[in-house]
């Protein structure tokens, strides 16, 4: 991801999206939906919950495609966008304690066994723990796989700020996780 | 099973744990479903389509038919109304926006404020010389400058004490400190913002 070829990608789809190639966005929607997706799931109780989230996000990224500068990069926009619609959605709803059985519901996926999901649905619910601070860091570092650049790029601080933030953020993580699995 | 305790975990286990999480999808019909919540609709226009919009109705030939006594009237209504903004509102010093520089207006409304100043990367924090002006008949703070192109953060600081995003702003970053920044987009040319 982000990387120049995809820069250019991007800002043809964007360009042929405002002039009326409305198809355009859906490029940009399948290439860009795992990590919007992904980020509403830190901020939800279900999948249902974060699929719905995921659309609210690019049906505003598109209503509000003209604004976007072209010069920055699409994904940094999108997910500021994105990050923004999360926030104000959890400040207005109070969120609720996740069920154990839910999160396991939520990511059994039968290509994996099961015991793998539940360590899934545990990392997520730790890092669910974190604040968006420090939780979106370590989403963007490990789960979407970004070099430290672009993390900071995306998150709009230094390299080194970034690499602050990741090293911090896996510490607490750690603590969060082995108090989540201790009996 | 493992039986290893959980506050052994390394944080390779964590980050390989954490690269896990990324096969998580919202399935192959969800492009398809956003497309069809989007519709038919075109993207709303943005500011550089409004500003086009504008040009076009500027230059658009139309013929107006002016009696000699309002044409009179008319006039001295403009250059009264020019005269009374260049004297209060002074603009910028040679009545242009310096070469390089777009400009921007600051506006917030907080009726009941006593002071309101904008802070922002451009001024390095600082208010002297950046208070807003008031309109006490609508509550509004406005602050026209020119800046250059490129992304700027900024806060409004109201009575000198608390810093208030911009909710008009269509973008914020963290500002490292457990708030926001807003955030403005200068373009080249119109100082159209995000």
């Amino acid at each position: 991801m982000d990387k120049p070829d995809n820069d250019r990608d991007d800002a043809m789809a964007v360009e042929r999206t405002l002039s009326g190639e409305r198809e355009a966005f859906a490029v940009l929607v399948r290439r860009y939906q795992g990590p919007v997706y992904r980020l509403m799931l830190r901020f939800s109780r279900d999948e249902h919950e974060a699929c719905e989230m995921a659309q609210d996000a690019f049906v505003r990224a598109y209503e509000r495609l003209a604004s976007y500068d072209q010069r920055r990069r699409f994904f940094t926009w999108l997910y500021t966008l994105a990050l923004n619609l999360a926030r104000d959605r959890a400040r207005r709803v109070a969120r609720e304690p996740l069920y154990r059985q839910d999160l396991e519901q939520t990511h059994a996926d039968p290509r994996h066994d099961p015991l793998a999901n539940l360590e899934a649905a545990r990392i997520l619910d730790a890092l669910r723990g974190l604040s968006p601070k420090y939780a979106e860091a370590l989403a963007l570092r490990y789960i979407e796989d970004m070099p430290l650049d672009a993390v900071a790029e995306t998150l709009g601080v230094s390299m080194s700020g970034a690499k602050m933030r990741v090293h911090r953020a896996l510490n607490m993580l750690r603590e969060l996780y082995g108090k989540e699995g201790t009996p | 099973m493992n039986v290893q305790p959980r506050t052994d975990t390394s944080n390779d286990d964590l980050a390989s744990g954490l690269r896990r999480l990324g096969a998580m999808d919202p399935g192959e019909d969800f492009a398809a479903r956003v497309m069809g919540r989007i519709g038919a609709a075109a993207p709303q226009a943005g500011p550089k389509r409004r500003m086009a919009r504008v040009v076009e109705w500027l230059t658009e030939p139309r013929s107006i038919r002016v009696s000699p006594l309002g044409g009179i009237a008319a006039a001295a209504c403009l250059l009264l109304a020019l005269g009374l903004f260049f004297k209060n509102y002074g603009g910028f010093e040679n009545g242009a926006t310096p070469a390089g520089l777009s400009p921007v207006t600051f506006v917030l409304a907080a009726p009941s404020a006593r002071e309101v100043a904008v802070i922002g990367s451009f001024n390095g924090w600082k208010t002297a010389g950046w208070t807003m002006r008031n309109d006490p008949a609508t509550g509004l703070w406005t602050l026209t400058t020119a800046l250059p192109p490129g992304s700027h953060e900024y806060v409004f600081l109201v009575d000198g004490t608390t810093p208030v995003t911009d909710a008009a702003a269509a973008l914020s970053v963290d500002d490292g400190f457990g708030s926001r920044n807003s955030v403005l987009l200068v373009k080249n040319g119109d100082g159209a913002a995000l």
